[in-house]
């Protein structure tokens, strides 16, 4: 076990692009972080480099406070997990478990201890003898878990080990991944693009953009709390609506207004945006929640009409997409107070099983004490946050 | 109609596909039939159909063979030299390809276009300036002088190359984390994931090392270290001349590598799939 840290880590390619820009990043000893962001974003670049597999440009890569980014893989002491489980196909599962550990030049003996120890821990004992191409894809990454538990490491890197399983397995695959880790207590980094795994899976959640690493945080405290538009719109599922709005005092009551609709400013939300107090006529992003959202009953006052552009029921909540006369952003654009062109502009979570027709009506209420503000750059208005 | 004309096609290729293997077959046949009859009637009866057929067989003209020659001696030479080129062959040719195919280092692109420029020069542009070195070397008349020029083989390089390049990069990577060195990754996990294209590589070099002529002419004198091609010119200049005894001869110098071909058909052909090369 023990702690990794990358101190200012830079990677250019040969044509001075950046790859990964001066990022700073703790793995605690026994912590499972994982990464998360889009596509492209380098988080597998980041792993890579940590690994040994990539060089880095400029920083540093320290494990335990020694410094590892000048030495081969095979010096490093880290196991790797792939997303196409890279077991080797004219070994055995016995002989791929055994790998790593002939080439500590340990005993026959311990090799077969450590074997037969790992295969039990991951239910692979009746599959020793066969070859990665006679296993399903669940068994390929068990064996792949195995290859990269059955010696002692300084830590495990995983690099979307589930991407290619099914949905069901792949969900049955993380709660044991889950425990594992927990048993094993040991320093994991995790990368992925789904939020849903991030979210389940992290002791924290590193969200990385272009290279840049936007929030590291709990997964309660990223979904509570993000820094920004985007790790709102990439955290939740679906994600934040971010939607442009002036902040008005009408009646001596400070308000949000979007389009015809006012929101007045309330306690909770005055106490995580104390400047919010002073900056009347300010305009901003207003950050909602899908689920913070409600239908109304009828078309009540204080309600936001909207038209139903599409649904999708669940079963036990519905996705109901909307447009309504406000200005939503995009949270994923390069400039984050971009209007957002694509259409329809809100998403409502409802309980429950419901269908409604294109072009219906609808009335929404939004639950006021869980807003979401963000400066015109995307940035959250919280001191929380920064 | 379509049934038909499908029909009339598979008949005329095999019709096409039956002639070609006669062609090939019919110079084989001659060879085998005229090595087991008595040497005057293998003259007389080239031009008839009596030429494919053997008659009475005998095992004269082979008994002839091993009188008459050293033949035991240069099968050895043939067999040693051969196989020391491939056995040598796939080592070399097979760890510099991984090195252009997956190591970085400065100047791996040069290299690589010049092993590949290398690879249409034919053996006669550059035999003369290599009997020069080998000469310089004392080397003539050697086993060595046979041998180690042709260890390295660009077309080699290339088709080692074609193959690695296509490997999951994944492997080595996992390899390399799992602790294994460079070299240690090649033999424990490249190597035995590659075995088609050893075999062809193995196959085709043998085929061309055996067949081998000029080279081996230039740079030896005596019959010590001769292999089988030089030794069969020189016996058909061995009076008298004895066309029974020259085919006994040669089916037995082709008989290796019928043998070869037979026992590694199945990764011959995987081989040359593998490789993308074709005839």
């Amino acid at each position: 076990m023990a702690a990794i840290r990358l101190n200012r880590v830079s990677k250019h390619y040969d044509d001075h692009s950046a790859v990964i820009e001066e990022m700073d990043l703790e793995i605690r000893d026994g912590e499972l972080l994982v990464l998360v962001g889009p596509s492209g974003c380098g988080k597998s670049t980041l792993l890579r480099m940590i690994a040994g597999l990539e060089e880095i440009s400029t920083g540093e890569i320290l494990i335990d406070s020694q410094a590892i980014h000048h030495l081969p893989p095979q010096k490093r002491n880290l196991a790797m997990v792939f997303q196409n489980y890279a077991l080797y196909p004219h070994m055995t599962v016995k002989q791929n478990l055994a790998f790593p550990l002939k080439m500590q030049q340990l005993t026959q003996d311990e090799v077969s201890r450590r074997v037969t120890q790992t295969a039990e821990l991951l239910g692979l004992g009746n599959l020793l003898s066969r070859h990665p191409k006679q296993l399903s894809g669940g068994q390929r990454q068990r064996v792949a878990m195995g290859r990269a538990m059955v010696r002692d490491t300084n830590a495990f890197l995983m690099d979307e080990p589930l991407s290619n399983l099914d949905a069901k397995l792949r969900v049955e695959l993380r709660g044991e991944i889950a425990a594992l880790q927990k048993r094993l207590s040991i320093t994991t980094l995790y990368v992925t693009h789904d939020q849903v795994e991030a979210m389940t899976l992290g002791d924290r959640v590193a969200v990385m953009r272009a290279g840049k690493l936007q929030q590291i945080a709990s997964p309660g405290e990223l979904y509570e709390h993000p820094v920004n538009v985007f790790v709102s719109g990439f955290i939740g599922n679906p994600g934040m609506n971010v939607l442009r709005s002036m902040l008005e005092t009408a009646d001596k009551v400070p308000a949000f207004r979007l389009g015809k609709y006012c929101l007045p400013l309330t306690q909770p939300v005055m106490e995580r945006y104390p400047d919010l107090r002073n900056g009347s006529n300010q305009m901003l992003l207003l950050g909602i929640r899908p689920s913070a959202i409600t239908l109304a009953e009828s078309d009540e006052r204080d309600s936001l009409p909207a038209r139903v552009s599409s649904a999708e029921p669940l079963g036990h909540e519905t996705i109901l997409y909307v447009d309504a006369d406000i200005e939503a952003v995009a949270t994923d654009a390069e400039d984050p107070g971009s209007t957002l062109l694509r259409r329809p502009t809100l998403t409502v979570i409802i309980p429950g099983h419901r269908h409604f027709k294109p072009g219906e009506t609808v009335y929404l209420q939004v639950d006021n004490s869980k807003l979401h503000c963000y400066d015109l750059q995307g940035d959250s208005l919280s001191p929380l946050s920064s | 109609m379509r049934l038909q004309r499908s029909r009339v096609g598979i008949i005329l290729s095999y019709a096409l596909l039956t002639t070609l293997a006669l062609l090939f077959f019919i110079p084989v046949m001659m060879m085998l039939a005229g090595s087991l009859k008595p040497d005057e009637r293998v003259l007389m009866e080239a031009g008839s159909l009596a030429g494919f057929i053997p008659g009475e067989v005998s095992l004269q003209n082979y008994t002839d063979v091993f009188n008459r020659t050293e033949f035991l001696g240069f099968l050895f030479n043939s067999l040693f030299i051969t196989g020391t080129i491939v056995i040598f062959g796939l080592l070399v040719n097979a760890l510099a390809a991984y090195a252009f195919a997956r190591l970085r280092w400065r100047g791996r692109d040069l290299f690589f276009n010049l092993v590949l420029a290398v690879m249409i020069l034919p053996l006669e542009a550059i035999a003369v300036p290599l009997f020069y070195g080998v000469s310089l070397l004392g080397l003539r008349d050697t086993y060595l002088a046979q041998i180690l020029p042709f260890i390295a083989n660009a077309f080699s390089i290339y088709l080692f190359y074609a193959f690695f390049i296509g490997l999951p990069r994944e492997l080595e990577e996992a390899a390399r984390l799992d602790g294994a060195s460079t070299l240690r990754t090649f033999f424990s996990i490249i190597v035995p994931n590659s075995k088609p294209v050893f075999a062809s590589v193995a196959i085709l070099n043998f085929l061309m090392w055996w067949g081998a002529y000029l080279w081996p002419l230039m740079v030896t004198i005596g019959p010590e270290v001769r292999p089988l091609p030089v030794a069969i010119a020189a016996f058909y200049t061995l009076p008298p001349l004895q066309w029974g005894d020259i085919l006994a001869f040669s089916v037995m110098m082709v008989a290796p590598v019928l043998l070869l071909f037979i026992l590694f058909q199945r990764w011959f052909v995987r081989g040359v799939a593998a490789t993308g090369i074709k005839g």
